[in-house]
């Protein structure tokens, strides 16, 4: 058995790095177009406002694996044929983007006022304010609920197996494919799963009480 | 005659169908500090508001130091308003107190005032901090300095929105109600460091409910009421000897409350 | 929510240019994904198949990876497999390079979106042919002729397909979960006892742990696990069922699919049939019928 797992791990071992990529790209590119997003949910006249919320609306009511299929399979008819990597990965950004920014918008919102008048006062332009002001007290409300959408990310990704990017789910699902053994796969991979999510909680746990000196 | 550092000239405002500012004149001359007072809903912190461009104004003209606040030219078709970068640089020279005092509550009372000086005039790190002790020490808070606006009572975390407002130098001080959400105990020390402020020749226009300090720091008392500038003159001309009749009961109901 | 007065018209103007970074982010990312060859297949409608994959210089071939022995990775990774082996036999046949293959790893239930939106140039994943497919796809001609069989354990007391017959209702048979699951059993074994389950490792995990006597399997891994383990497995001898297996391409292209059954032919009944030969051998164990001049019967 241990024999088995340690030449079945280099495979799962792949898929894995693949799993860390994808979520890493997307949470990147999700954070960007979020916080993006929410600023202008925050600050925006309307005729940004109401095409950002109804474009928000459709991808948080819609299922992760239709966007991929949507992107995948529906944009060859716009004009716009993508590789299943940027498919899957531009499906999942977007998909998490509307939940960022919900997330953003909802710090940001919860800062005074005054707080802009007195940036304002003293000279500050927007994008200062935004950047010594504004967003060092929204990341204290911004951090908690954006962590806890992390893991959800991470699980997420598995579905760009179904496009075929061999992450940590295809991987396993090869490696049965060829040894016919799927249960110590399945547990290994789960590990796996398992480890990514407990480093990521525990760095949570570290982010916010680094945040946690402002008071109220 | 020098022109007036701030000179408004026939201010409107309109919220929605209310009338909020009507016709509004005043000028504030060099070394001045000018006290509005009247009663809630008269306009008054809404004028204060306009003269930094919190609040924009449809009507009229503000000019500080000759140049228009809130638009790129004088009333007349086609004038655009202000972009944000224009306001940021104008704002610079006018510091802002505000009631609820707004000190950024992630930054030390020594960060707070330092932020202006190094983000907004470009100071070193260092020429920065020595400015910002300096004001500190002005205000009387030498010793808390490293504290957090959550560390802070009331009247201390006011004198830092004082030092933090002064050290930009700015040419005009807007006072808006700065003592109203103190405690009675702590509004003294607040009051003596604006004092010192007025003494050393700082322009300011205050809007205040305390009287006495109205008659003790102010050059000159101006009363509205309704959206519009209904006396003006000297503290003695409209807090001992008021002519006019609004004025009047507007200073018997304040009496009554015991101030 | 802050800012809501009208001061701040000019803040919102200048909030746009800083959201434009985030514009800009979505576009690279968009921009580096449509440098992609595929794409070239997919723009080029009424232009032919072959010409673009000769121009490319590869195939592009949508194939599953987790089902041996069509298309499965080895030891080191490699994709392979009879599917596999079928894509690299069209590859040097365009470009005398077998090597010449791009794989586009995807779920069975792709395998005709992916033709009909131009992901891939062709589809080589043992798929059934049916007259219900045809009117969405091209098929090649067939490159196997997929079967049934029992397959049976050595360590078992029941061994070939008479034995099991001679079993009656005590003989106990494993199969993949089917509406005609125990139709198909039943021509096998008329009075078999029948055990469905979900997935194809778990019918064959049955027989290895003694629950069954004998797993009703696909004639190809019957084939493979017998190649792979001839201590461990054994084929019944019983064959039955027929399935065409054949590629599938985009329809209104008849040069690709022309080019495609000729290669197919050729490498099957002609002059260069080694590659095909060697697969059929290494994944099913299995000998081509010799093949004789003449009178073509293919």
């Amino acid at each position: 058995m241990i024999d088995f797992a340690l030449r079945t791990l280099p495979f799962l071992w792949d898929g894995l790095l693949v799993t860390l990529h994808v979520s890493a790209v997307v949470l990147v590119v999700s954070l960007v177009l979020g916080v993006a997003a929410g600023v202008g949910f925050a600050y925006g006249p309307l005729w940004v406002r109401a095409p950002l919320r109804l474009c928000s609306d459709v991808l948080r009511g819609t299922p992760l694996l239709v966007l991929i299929f949507c992107v995948y399979y529906l944009l060859p008819f716009a004009g716009l044929n993508l590789q299943p990597f940027p498919a899957a990965v531009i499906a999942l950004s977007a998909f998490k983007a509307a939940h960022v920014a919900e997330i953003a918008r909802g710090a940001i919102s919860s800062i005074a006022p005054g707080q802009s008048d007195a940036g304002k006062a003293i000279g500050l332009t927007f994008a200062q304010r935004l950047a010594w002001v504004v967003f060092p007290q929204a990341l204290r409300r911004f951090l908690p609920p954006w962590v806890n959408s992390v893991t959800d990310t991470v699980k997420g990704s598995s579905l760009v197996s179904l496009v075929g990017i061999v992450d940590l789910m295809l991987a396993a699902q090869q490696v049965i494919g060829r040894t016919y053994e799927p249960l110590p796969v399945y547990v290994l991979a789960a590990l796996m799963y398992f480890a990514i999510n407990y480093a990521l909680s525990v760095a949570s746990r570290r982010l916010e009480a680094r945040f946690a000196y402002i008071r109220e | 005659m020098t022109e007036p550092l701030v000179r408004i000239r026939g201010l409107g405002k309109s919220f929605g169908p209310t009338r909020v500012l009507e016709g509004v004149d005043l000028d504030v001359g060099r070394g001045e500090a000018v006290v509005v007072i009247g009663p809630s809903g008269s306009g008054k912190t809404t004028l204060l508001r306009c003269i930094n461009v919190l609040e924009t104004y449809d009507e009229g003209s503000i000019q500080v130091d000759g140049v228009e606040v809130g638009y790129d030219g004088p009333p007349g078709p086609g004038r655009r308003p202000r972009r944000d970068g224009e306001l940021a640089r104008i704002r610079a020279d006018i510091g802002m107190v505000f009631q609820l005092f707004n000190l950024f509550p992630h930054l030390t009372a020594l960060e707070n005032v330092m932020l202006g000086l190094t983000r907004v005039r470009g100071m070193p790190k260092a020429e920065a901090r020595a400015r910002a002790e300096h004001w500190l020490a002005r205000v009387g808070l030498s010793d808390r300095m490293s504290n957090l606006p959550g560390q802070l009572s009331g009247g201390q975390q006011q004198r830092v929105g004082i030092a933090r407002a002064v050290a930009m130098e700015p040419k005009v001080l807007l006072l808006d109600e700065i003592t109203s959400a103190l405690d009675p105990e702590l509004v003294g020390e607040v009051l003596s460091a604006v004092q010192q402020l007025a003494r050393d020749g700082m322009t300011m226009v205050v809007v205040t409910h305390e009287m006495t300090f109205a008659r003790d720091v102010g050059t000159r008392i101006v009363f509205m009421d309704a959206a519009r500038v209904v006396a003006e003159g000297t503290p003695r001309e409209i807090l001992v000897e008021p002519r006019h009749e609004r004025l009047r009961s507007f200073l018997a109901r304040i009496e009554m409350k015991g101030h | 929510m802050t800012e809501r007065n009208d001061n701040d018209a000019a803040a919102r103007r200048d909030f746009l240019r800083l959201s434009g970074v985030g514009a800009a982010v979505a576009a690279g990312v968009a921009a580096t994904a449509t440098l992609s060859a595929q794409q070239a297949a997919a723009q080029a409608p009424a232009g032919s198949t072959l010409r673009t994959v000769l121009n490319r210089g590869k195939l592009v071939v949508g194939t599953g990876s987790t089902n041996a022995p069509w298309h499965f990775e080895d030891d080191k990774g490699q994709l392979t497999g009879m599917d596999i082996a079928v894509a690299r036999i069209l590859a040097r046949g365009l470009f005398d390079d077998p090597s010449k293959v791009e794989f586009v790893r995807q779920e069975p239930a792709a395998r005709i979106p992916n033709i009909t939106t131009g992901k891939v140039d062709i589809v080589i994943q043992f798929m059934t042919m049916s007259p219900a497919r045809a009117q969405l796809v091209n098929f090649s001609r067939p490159y196997y002729i997929e079967g049934v069989a029992l397959l049976t354990s050595s360590r078992g007391k029941l061994k070939t397909h008479k034995e099991l017959v001679d079993a009656g209702r005590s003989a106990r048979a494993s199969v993949l979960q089917n509406v005609d699951a125990d139709k198909l059993v039943a021509k096998a074994l008329p009075s078999a006892t029948v055990l469905q389950l979900d997935t194809q490792a778990n019918v064959i995990q049955a027989l290895d742990s003694g629950r069954v006597d004998a797993a009703v399997v696909d004639l190809s891994t019957v084939g493979w696990l017998v190649k792979r383990n001839p201590d461990k497995y054994l084929d019944s001898g019983f064959h039955y069922e027929t399935m065409l297996y054949g590629a599938a391409m985009r329809q209104g292209d008849l040069d690709w699919s022309r080019f495609v059954d000729t290669c197919l032919n050729v490498n099957m009944h002609g002059h260069q049939t080694d590659m095909y030969d060697r697969a059929l051998d290494e994944f099913f164990g299995a000998k081509p019928p010799r093949r004789t001049p003449g009178f073509p019967n293919i």
